[in-house]
């Protein structure tokens, strides 16, 4: 049993930009939309264990120890992904105690570097439409 | 589900005809309710993570039921509200107040959180050398299984006021949590290659909290007892899993019985329990006191008493699978006081105390001996060693800390305020040597704070914060096995020697500490707030900072984690609002990265 050791920097980054509106264009009428997108990244560079820790044989068997795997690697225990969203919302007063809403959601996530979890990409949409009765 | 929803719906429709029928004139009622759908498409290799939160996409479509009604005459005022999407997305809630002499609310929330499952195809790896097998591999024995917890929160609160001696009251909390579902279990065994594997675990946990108190209070001071009780109930699966039976490389093929006491939980044939979840009760009294004293001045005491057992682990099985043959418990108690002094109109100054003790059980763990023939007589390798591998579990809760607060606040200028902060905190660890860690810590935080407001609509706030420890907490000798100090203690590799044991050998040679807590840390925040126009507005956030710890012997580390945004909302005409930011996050964190291998 043994080890080598070397320092490492890990490094996570996320940026994160997101727009919306709301308007009124007319008394009985709201309007709304949001749209977000984000982008996250972390990994370790440039692997480098300095040499093979040592080669063992014992009883005519010969035991090599190596990082050979895993030096080398520009980018390891690497992560990525891309998830945006859209949201359009109308809601219109059609009687001052009835109101009719209509909702539009999509959301789609990226994974651009599969690792333990398998590849997570998924996209869905919604689209709800409600009544609103006030008395 | 559904019947409760038919039943709440029907309640909103039958207020809503019932107080119909009130004079127009005098409406002491609002109600609303909404009806309507929603179509869905869930298009997904994995759904946890675009839909992490969000279980009605998962069908094509679902009702949308929601209202609300708030009602108020006289001395009675009742509002109640809910909304449904499907079975595992609804929430509920309802207040009721009768001349605030009692008081009644409830509120019920139920959601779904979708579950990563980890494939373990990371776990491969096998030696340089060519025709070596897996030295280290994995199985996923339920590798098509979704996972996913529902979870429930119904959160009930009672108080009555007793109009005949002012200032007496009584409430009563209730909290009722589920969680069900399923998630992934993992395990592994460690013989001549480590096999990990995971199994699909069914998950039905409910916590409950009963919770009465009295509170008085007459003139200037008031009082209050606090009794809480808790139950934990774990309804879930315990996974087994058939661990491989113990081989022996040394041994010609076929020959895999005398592996001996190497294999020390267990040596029989069959499955092993593994995942445990116990079940637990927790008591808990506090008694609390708050005076008003003259010249501005406030003092409060309070003494917490706290005890949680384990309820599963007093069967008399083995101690290294959680039997300890009796229930194992935490004892907490709690000293605190603050005084607080305005000491005019622009000076307070705040001073905080607290004393704690915690204390949990110990442990006897009998290491199960088998016997063999051992040097031609038959033995327990403990005698034949002249070892007892029999030890007990010091607990490493056990623990005094003492802290100390002050702070001081200025209203220096009209429009600029300062805060100045220091705190103080000395916790010491009782059984500390017995597992391998610091004795005792000494943490001290400096801070300054302001609130400015330079001209008409800007706000600033910025602050800062530096913490020095004095011995983190740090676990000795935690990583990185020394090949030359194992041959230094007389380890023989690649022979069957019955002085192979891990503690020696591959745990005792470890050479680095290690710790994730910091030795100093400076932490940086500002925030404005300006009004640039009548028609714009914007916000500015950042966070810095930088811990590390250059007192781990060797591994030392050091972070950096940067957090900042923007936010602008403009209005050019009174019918548009426009939004938008961005904000970003970086971090960075050098540390030792240590590659152990093992030579069986």
């Amino acid at each position: 049993m043994g080890g080598q050791n070397d320092n490492y920097e890990y490094e996570t980054e996320a940026h994160t930009f997101y727009v919306g509106a709301h308007a009124n264009p007319i008394p009985k009428l709201d309007l709304s939309g949001v749209f977000s997108f984000t982008k996250g990244t972390a990994n370790i560079h440039d692997l480098d264990f300095s040499g093979d820790p040592f080669t063992l044989t014992v009883n005519g068997r010969t035991d090599d120890y190596s990082f050979t795997y895993i030096n080398g690697s520009e980018e390891y225990s690497d992560l990525e992904y891309i998830m945006w969203e859209l949201e359009l919302m109308g809601n219109y007063s059609i009687t001052d105690q009835l109101g009719l809403t209509v909702n539009w959601l999509y959301s789609e996530y990226q994974d651009q570097e599969e690792y333990v979890y398998g590849e997570l990409d998924g996209k869905t949409w919604t689209l709800s439409t409600f009544v609103t009765y006030r008395f | 589900m559904k019947i409760t929803t038919t039943i709440v719906m029907s309640v909103f429709i039958v207020l809503g005809l019932a107080c119909s029928a009130f004079a127009e004139d005098a409406k002491p009622y609002d109600i609303e309710i909404s009806i309507g759908g929603s179509m869905n498409d869930l298009d997904e290799t994995d759904g946890s993570r675009v839909a992490e939160y969000d279980s009605a996409v998962g069908k094509n479509a679902n009702l949308i039921l929601g209202g609300k009604v708030s009602y108020t005459l006289d001395k009675v005022a009742f509002d109640a509200y809910g909304d449904y999407l499907d079975g595992d997305d609804q929430a509920y809630g309802a207040n009721l107040d009768l001349d605030r002499i009692l008081m009644l609310e409830t509120d019920y929330l139920r959601f779904f959180h979708r579950l990563d499952h980890d494939n373990l195809d990371h776990l491969l790896a096998s030696l340089a050398r060519s025709g070596q097998g897996a030295t280290l591999y994995h199985t996923d024995f339920n590798a098509s299984d979704n996972y996913g917890i529902t979870r429930s929160e119904w959160k009930n609160q009672a108080k009555l006021n007793i109009p005949m001696v002012p200032g007496l009251s009584f409430t009563f909390n209730h909290r009722f949590e589920e969680r069900k579902g399923m998630d992934q279990a993992r395990t592994m065994s460690k013989c001549s290659a480590c096999h990990v594997v995971g199994k699909s675990k069914n998950i039905s946990e409910t916590t409950n909290d009963w919770n009465p108190a009295v509170n008085y209070r007459i003139g200037p001071i008031s009082m209050n007892y606090n009794f809480m009780y808790r139950s934990f109930n774990s309804g879930s699966d315990v996974p087994e899993n058939l661990y491989m039976e113990a081989q022996n490389p040394g041994l010609p093929p076929g020959a895999n019985l005398d592996f001996g006491a190497r294999l020390q939980y267990d040596y029989d044939d069959g499955s092993l329990p593994f995942s445990r979840t116990p079940d637990s009760e927790k008591w808990s009294h506090k008694v609390k006191m708050k005076a008003d004293l003259p010249a501005d001045n406030k003092v409060n005491l309070s003494y917490v008493y706290s005890k949680a057992t384990n309820n599963d682990s007093d069967d008399g099985g083995s101690a290294l699978y959680g039997d300890a043959g009796k229930e194992l418990s935490v004892d907490y108690w709690a000293l605190n006081g603050g005084w607080h002094w305005k000491v005019n109109k622009k000076m307070a100054f705040t001073l905080k105390g607290k004393y704690q003790d915690m204390d949990a059980s110990e442990v006897g763990v009998d290491v199960r001996d088998t016997e063999d023939v051992i040097s031609g007589t038959y033995q327990t390798y403990a005698d034949f060693l002249g070892e007892d591998f029999d030890f007990t579990r010091y607990s490493a809760y056990d623990e005094d800390e003492y802290s100390l607060d002050a702070k001081f606040a200025w209203k220096i200028l009209r429009d600029l305020k300062l805060k100045f902060g220091y705190g103080l905190e000395y916790l010491d660890r009782e059984n500390a040597e017995y597992h391998h860690v610091t004795d005792d810590t000494t943490t001290q935080k400096f801070s300054i704070g302001s609130k400015w407001r330079p001209v008409m609509g800007l706000r600033v706030t910025a602050d800062y914060a530096f913490t020095y420890v004095d011995d983190p907490y740090v676990f000795h000798d935690a990583m990185c096995p020394s090949w030359e100090e194992a041959q230094a203690l007389g380890f023989a590799p690649g022979t069957y020697s019955v002085d192979s044991w891990y503690s020696k050998y591959v745990y005792g040679v470890r050479t680095k500490d290690r710790s994730n807590q910091p030795e100093t840390v400076h932490d940086i925040k500002l925030k404005t707030y300006w009004m640039v126009t009548s028609k714009i507005n914007t916000n500015v956030h950042m966070h810095y900072k930088i811990s590390e710890n250059g007192d781990v012997g060797g591994s030392d580390w050091e972070q950096d984690m940067f957090n900042g945004g923007l936010n602008v909302m403009y209005i050019p005409i009174t019918k548009l609002a426009i939004n938008f930011g961005y904000n970003y996050f970086y971090d960075k964190y050098e540390a030792m990265f240590c590659s152990a291998f093992y030579h069986g």
